[in-house]
């Protein structure tokens, strides 16, 4: 087995490019929300397997596994919470698609093996490839053209009513995001880091 | 699974195959039907027996099976074969190993303590 665990370098327009053709070939209708439960089950055969209490005890959602096949989710949120449901789904999409090489390269086979295996990922590894999949998740999920296309949409409807004024941006952009929250399906978090990251707050300020 | 190893469908494949031709995903044939997605999950991984009586009709109606189709039959026969194995309950080791996350940090980001590794571990076997 390899020593190092090194995560590769990934700009965050490779992830984008990465994110559009998975979209692209996983679902070219391009229907939003994005179907990620389906895409999940039904085009990659990837299970999930609900756990009771994983968060409670262990502090994670979910986890691809080893293998590779299955998806372990806390049982409560597969059961009440779809939005974050959906997100842990693609998250771990994400690490399939860019991390799945370096899984294959080391890959084990016992319990002790793979816990050597956790040791040598650094923090400063780990954060990369947990930023990666963040990343991906969120561009999956809240696709940049769609983005874009909804709230142009929304803040026309928000600008008819005259919501939108120097006054009340604050509370605007928080009515924004929670209606394309609502749109996407994600939490408003996803939808403001994905503003963030194509800069739409600055492009759409009056 | 003796059955999936004569070349027919277990009854959990079934149950899958039947579900996802639904178009449905656990989550949404759980929450459709009032079932709880650990339990459907196991049934459909051959980690539980198949039940019995009125909870068997229900699952047959939840996967919309016509009544005394062929289906229908084939369903509650995979089941009766399957009624007396003794699913389980305990992973191998090299079953639990390939179940062990790729990667592994808490929500908060941090290191995992050995004690939350043993949990895991203990939390795979019975899942």
């Amino acid at each position: 087995m390899p020593d190092d665990v090194v995560a590769p370098y990934l700009s965050y327009d490779k992830i984008r490019y990465k994110a559009e053709e998975f979209l692209l070939h996983q679902h070219p209708q391009r229907t939003i929300p994005v179907p990620i439960e389906e895409i999940v089950e039904f085009n990659l055969g990837r299970v999930s397997v609900p756990i009771p209490d994983l968060r409670r005890t262990c502090d994670v959602d979910g986890f691809l596994t080893g293998d590779l096949r299955s998806n372990m989710v806390d049982a409560s949120l597969l059961a009440e919470q779809e939005r974050r449901y959906r997100f842990t789904l693609a998250h771990e999409v994400g690490h399939l698609i860019l991390h799945g090489d370096v899984y294959r390269r080391h890959a084990f086979h016992s319990i002790s093996v793979w816990k050597a295996f956790m040791g040598k990922i650094s923090d400063e590894e780990h954060r990369w490839f947990e930023s990666h999949a963040y990343a991906f998740a969120g561009l999956v999920l809240v696709p940049g053209d769609d983005l874009q296309r909804y709230l142009t949409k929304t803040m026309e409807w928000i600008q008819r009513r005259g919501i939108f004024s120097e006054t009340h941006r604050e509370f605007a952009w928080d009515w924004i995001e929670d209606a394309l929250a609502e749109q996407f399906s994600v939490s408003r978090e996803v939808i403001h880091r994905r503003m963030d990251k194509d800069r739409l707050r600055e492009r759409f300020s009056m | 699974m003796g059955a999936a190893m004569e070349g027919k469908r277990s009854f959990g494949e079934f149950f899958k195959a039947r579900r996802t031709a639904l178009g449905l995903t656990l989550r949404r044939f759980c929450q459709e039907n009032g079932l709880d997605p650990g339990n459907i999950s196991k049934l459909e991984r051959g980690l539980a027996a198949p039940p019995r009586g009125e909870k068997l009709e229900a699952y047959a109606r939840a996967l919309k099976l016509r009544k005394e189709s062929d289906e229908w039959y084939e369903f509650f026969d995979l089941a009766a074969a399957e009624a007396g194995r003794i699913p389980k309950e305990i992973l191998e080791e090299d079953q639990i190993v390939a179940k062990l996350p790729a990667l592994f940090r808490t929500l908060r980001g941090q290191k995992v303590s050995d004690e939350q590794i043993e949990d895991l571990i203990r939390l795979i076997r019975s899942h």
